[in-house]
């Protein structure tokens, strides 16, 4: 059929993009290398081995060890696990809640669109930061804290991309031929609306995602995020924080992870976008956390 | 020879756009381009005055008052600042939004003739084309379209060019205001002896303005001739579909003094209030439709024929349900509705409507099975059989096969996207369609079939129509009845051929004189 | 216009009232008693009472609301106990460390990003736009913390131009005040300014495509002319959005760059008093930040109004 055809060519292009093909490629060895981590790692990192703390690079610990005696490599591999998981957490807690709400809006219009966009001005008043500390305030410091704060920033940035991109398929002249053959507002937002901005969301989300490893880091460099005996990329930072000027390589190997992460995952989110649509690559990412 | 265009060839990759054009255009010669979406007309245009999109690749010679165009962009800026005026299509988005309009017809001025000049060559411009001085004072978004078509023109002509082009410059504006453009156009080239490049699809706008045409076809430049020769004597087959597509053949009017009367629209008003929630200041709402009242009988065509901003397509959706009046009462079939936000579901079966832009009528996420299928929601009690065979039946009455249900709208061209818009609008077997300007969106060789294609339905289903229309000639080869509207009310109603022998407001004699 | 100023200050005032609510709730939710707290655990019932009805404690929930927002009104923040001071003196110390990092963080990010974004724009599809693109790329994924870290390595460990860490009160050395504040500006900015020169490339990349810019090319400019007269301020609307944003999450930022350089900011001060659970002072610097972000997005709005005829005449938004 003709249609499988095109759509072919345009999965070929999407993959025939290289920077999006470079993008999903570094993502998915470091994902994959954080996956492993559950099940094994090269030396157990809760084993503490104060004789081979500081040790450089060797066949035993390919990126030495740290304050600890704990395998660098390991302790990364598990670092990143906790890094994507709170990012992918956050970015489900943002589509779950920011995406039925954009959609609403743009459909009902009136006092519930206004009531939506106001309440996203007011989030975009709450950097995560700022959530975090208010949740640290309430309930002490942990990864889950992390994840709610990310979460809470995440939820208007959706909100705003699905209303804008649903604002922009609503004056189609398919949703009016839609409402008069008996659908609801509802029924339309989730039956003609969330398809076509599928693409548009999966974009964000991989934006979303780097900012949130970034975000995750921040939060827990200051204490805010992941608490010992866990570990986290940014937790890694902190910890090396009274030591770096000594050992360097102990700031500089997470450092490094978290910045090939966020590299990949935007080359990704680029890629896909030029790719998935052409319309969308005018939109530059526009959130930053902090 | 002003211009010579020596076998000209602009691709976008393999294929060419432009396939091989010669033509040339004397000092003062006025030269229209005719050709539907695609042809490439639009490229041409460009390619003459250098500003072809990046990516295009050009071959063959442009020869401008002697020599090849400039291969330098800063020779080649001068010489389309000093010889070529230049208009296109989109006089919403071709100003600088952020610009006063005087200061952007100055920047024009500027760079052809010394500073101190500038004030005083810019109120000549803005009176020339038909403005007034305090126009100069303001930005673009406070000037009607017509108004920023006129300082498009003003800008065009800031450097007293030898040679003015225009590209679709009326397509964008209402019947009315193009006549007047185009009158302007004409009045401009005489009084400054201009040369004009004119491009159009509109084969009786070409033909009121240029003394020789050619006709382009998917790039290549099938038939050049004087107007008079290609409208009275087509020597192309193409040409021959556009000419027949220009030409009104009115259908003897159909007797239905038997029918009952199948709709009623009884003082329907529909105000819009402006004011937002919350907002500070009061804003006069405003009268989109005012104590309007008329009826269609079965199987009848009624046209609302209007300008834009008339009320026509507000009172289109009020009809078919999206929205209600805000007050009067409407009648089909014996019942009333309009009192409520929400019509009744047999009710909503009885009606449908066609949108103008087959474009975006279809969800391109859905195969057009499931679109075609989607008003049958309405009647819930038919089975999946039932359902499918009503779709079946649907996109054979109008001409397609039902092979095609289980493709997407991407692979449909305009016309047969319109049937299958058709198609949808009659599966649930509706008393009354609307049809919102059904064939203005189409290029002009294939609206006469999707014209036939509605009288006949008409006919074989005994479906009434109300189409909405700005078109006069197309609304009088398909309507036994016409309503002009201004201004949110009926100023006039009679049948096609009072309308057009014995026109009694004054928009109605308008209506007639913009046709071309 | 006037309407528009109008419309735009009251959204501001009452995004700051819910604000205020929003956070006088989460905190109120606390468990354990503040009183309580500052007396100790060994304070007998009657102490403890007593001072609840001094703190006002004792009052019901939204007369304990109306009470901490009229006092803020008139610039009361009310005691810290944990540092026994006037909430706003000292949060007023700190924020003469943090506002101007973040003020000379915003500058930085300026002056590098919009140009590179320019550049980039104007060389279009060429070797250097892909080369300044690649480094933007690059800048956006460094933390800036971790850039800090780095900076410390370099600049104070490796050829001590400055000091590791630490801050020179402007009192007490203006220029000292100032040096100790460049390194941690500069992480600061770095991922910013990369942030503003795709936003800035983008939006003239967009803008040059438009009608008008064609439009003022066939009045006789080079495309290059054409994009500078015209493009480059209509491209500036989107960065006037992204500016403020960053605003916002600069004064965010401040925060952990402190941490990196020992800054005695409104970060530290903060992370004093969640450790020594002092609401008041926690409540305090949280509405400070809130106050500055929200003021920041006025300011935006209304230099958007300024900047585009279109929004002035509507009125409203």
């Amino acid at each position: 059929m003709k249609y499988s055809n095109e759509n072919k060519s345009v999965f070929k292009k999407a993959w025939g993009h290289l920077n999006l093909r470079i993008g999903v490629f570094g993502t998915l060895i470091f994902a994959l290398m954080a996956i492993v981590s559950i099940f094994w790692t090269p030396h157990d990192i809760k084993y503490l081995d104060i004789s081979n703390r500081f040790l450089g690079p060797s066949a035993q610990y390919l990126l030495g060890t740290d304050f600890f005696g704990r395998d660098m490599l390991s302790m990364l591999m598990s670092g990143a696990l906790t890094s994507f998981i709170v990012a992918l957490v956050a970015v489900g807690i943002g589509l779950f809640f920011g995406v039925p709400l954009g959609l609403l809006a743009a459909s009902y219009g009136g006092l519930f669109e206004w009531l939506v966009l106001r309440t996203n001005d007011f989030l975009f008043a709450f950097p995560a930061i700022i959530s975090a500390i208010i949740i640290t305030t309430i309930f002490g410091p942990s990864a889950i804290n992390t994840i709610i704060a990310i979460g809470i920033f995440n939820i208007p940035v959706f909100a705003r991309v699905a209303r804008g991109g649903a604002l922009s398929i609503i004056s189609h002249d398919f949703v009016a031929a839609s409402r008069l053959s008996g659908r609801s507002n509802f029924s339309i937002s989730f039956v003609h609306l969330l398809p076509n901005i599928a693409s548009l969301l999966i974009v964000q989300a991989s934006v979303q995602l780097s900012l949130g490893i970034l975000a995750e880091a921040s939060l827990s460099y200051i204490g805010l995020g992941t608490q010992p005996p866990a570990t986290s990329l940014g937790l890694m930072l902190k910890e090396a924080q009274s030591l770096f000027l000594l050992h360097p390589m102990l700031a500089i190997l997470p450092g490094l992870t978290i910045i090939f992460i966020v590299i990949f995952l935007n080359l990704a989110g680029d890629g896909l976008r030029d790719a998935l649509d052409p319309r969308l690559a005018k939109q530059g990412s526009l959130e930053s956390a902090g | 020879m002003l211009v010579e265009v020596k076998n000209l060839f602009i691709s976008f990759g393999a294929k060419p756009a432009v396939d091989g054009i010669s033509f040339s255009i004397k000092a003062g010669e006025r030269f229209g381009l005719i050709g539907e979406s695609g042809s490439g007309k639009s490229l041409t245009a460009l390619a003459l005055c250098a500003l072809l999109p990046s990516g295009a690749k050009l071959a063959g010679d442009i020869i401008f008052n002697d020599k090849p165009l400039p291969a330098s962009e800063k020779q080649m800026a001068k010489l389309r600042g000093n010889n070529i005026g230049i208009i296109f299509q989109e006089p919403m988005s071709a100003l600088n939004p952020l610009m006063k309009i005087k200061a952007q017809i100055g920047e024009a001025i500027k760079l052809h003739f010394p500073k101190k000049q500038t004030k005083n060559r810019v109120n000549k411009l803005l009176l020339e084309v038909g403005l007034e001085l305090r126009h100069g004072n303001r930005y673009p978004h406070q000037l009607s379209g017509g108004q920023r078509q006129r300082v498009m023109i003003a800008i065009a002509l800031a450097a007293e060019p030898k040679l003015l082009i225009c590209d679709e410059p009326t397509s964008a504006l209402d019947l009315i205001t193009q006549k007047t453009i185009l009158e302007l156009l004409d009045k401009l080239c005489q009084d400054r002896k201009m040369a004009l490049l004119f491009i159009s699809h509109d084969l009786k706008a070409v033909a009121s303005l240029c003394e020789n045409v050619g006709v382009l076809k998917s790039g290549k430049l099938v038939e050049v001739a004087n107007s008079k020769q290609i409208f009275e004597n087509p020597k192309n087959d193409y040409t021959k579909i556009l000419v027949n597509a220009a030409k009104v053949i009115v259908p003897a009017l159909s007797d239905l003094s038997t029918h009952n009367i199948l709709f009623e629209a009884k003082n329907i008003t529909k105000v819009f209030n402006q004011n937002a929630w919350l907002s500070l200041t009061k804003q006069e709402p405003i009268i989109a439709v005012n104590n309007v009242s008329f009826s269609i009988k079965t199987s009848q065509a009624v046209a609302l024929v209007g300008p834009s901003g008339c009320g026509k397509s507000t009172l289109a959706r009020m009809v078919v349900g999206l929205m209600q009046p805000s007050g009067g009462r409407f009648r089909l079939l014996g019942e009333n509705y309009g009192d409520k936000p929400h019509l009744d579901r047999h009710l909503q079966r009885e009606l449908s409507l066609v949108f103008q832009d087959p474009y975006n009528s279809f969800n391109p996420r859905q195969k057009v099975g499931v679109s075609l299928a989607e008003p049958l929601r309405l009647s819930h009690s038919s089975s999946k059989d039932n359902k499918l065979k009503a779709v079946i039946e649907a996109i054979e009455l109008v001409g397609l096969s039902p092979d095609f249900l289980n493709r997407y709208p991407h692979e449909f061209s305009g016309g047969q996207r319109q049937r299958l818009a058709i198609a949808r609008a009659i599966v649930s077997k509706p008393a009354l369609i609307v049809l919102d300007e059904p064939v203005s969106a189409l290029d002009v060789s294939i609206r006469g079939e999707i014209l036939d294609l509605l009288n006949h339905l008409r006919f074989s289903l005994g479906i009434s129509y109300l189409l909405i229309s700005h078109d006069l000639d197309m609304v009088q080869m398909i309507c036994d009845e016409i309503i002009i509207m201004q201004s949110g009310k009926i100023v006039e109603k009679a049948n096609p051929y009072d309308i057009f022998n014995n026109p009694k407001h004054q928009l109605t004699k308008d209506l007639l004189a913009a046709r071309l | 216009m006037l309407v528009f100023f109008i419309r735009r200050l009251i959204g501001f005032a009452l995004t700051l009232f819910v604000a205020a609510l929003a956070i006088f709730l989460l905190l109120d939710i606390l468990p354990g008693d503040p009183a309580r707290f500052i007396l100790g655990i060994n304070a007998d019932e009657q102490s403890v009472n007593v001072l609840r009805e001094q703190m006002g404690l004792n009052l019901p929930l939204w007369q304990r609301f109306f009470n901490w927002i009229s006092s803020l009104l008139v610039g009361d923040f009310g005691l810290s106990f944990s540092q026994n001071l006037p909430v706003l003196d000292l949060i007023i110390e700190r924020v003469f460390v943090s506002f101007p990092l973040a003020i000379f963080a915003m500058l930085i990010s300026v002056f590098i990003g919009l140009p590179i974004g320019i550049i980039a724009a104007m060389r279009h599809g060429k070797a250097s736009d892909s080369v300044l693109m690649t480094l933007a790329q690059i800048g956006i994924a460094i933390p800036n913390f971790w850039f800090g870290m780095l900076l410390v390595l370099v600049f104070s460990v490796m050829i001590s131009w400055f000091p590791t860490g630490g801050f020179i009160y402007w009192n007490e050395s203006f220029f000292g005040a100032i040096k100790s504040l460049i390194l941690p500006s500069i992480a600061l900015a770095l991922p910013q300014a990369a942030i503003l020169a795709r936003v800035m490339r983008t939006a003239l990349v967009d803008v040059a495509s438009a009608d008008y810019i064609r439009t003022a090319q066939a009045k006789g400019l080079t495309k290059g002319q054409a994009i500078l007269r015209h493009g480059v301020q209509n491209a500036f609307l989107p960065v006037l959005t992204i500016l403020g944003l960053q605003f916002a999450f600069l004064i965010a930022g401040t925060i952990i760059v402190e941490n990196v350089f020992y800054l005695p900011g409104l970060g530290k001060l903060i992370f004093i008093a969640i450790s020594e659970r002092d609401l008041v002072l926690v409540r305090g610097a949280l509405i400070i930040l809130i106050i500055v972000v929200t003021f920041t997005m006025l300011v935006v709005d209304l230099l958007y109004a300024l900047v585009d005829p279109r929004l002035r005449s509507r009125g409203k938004a």
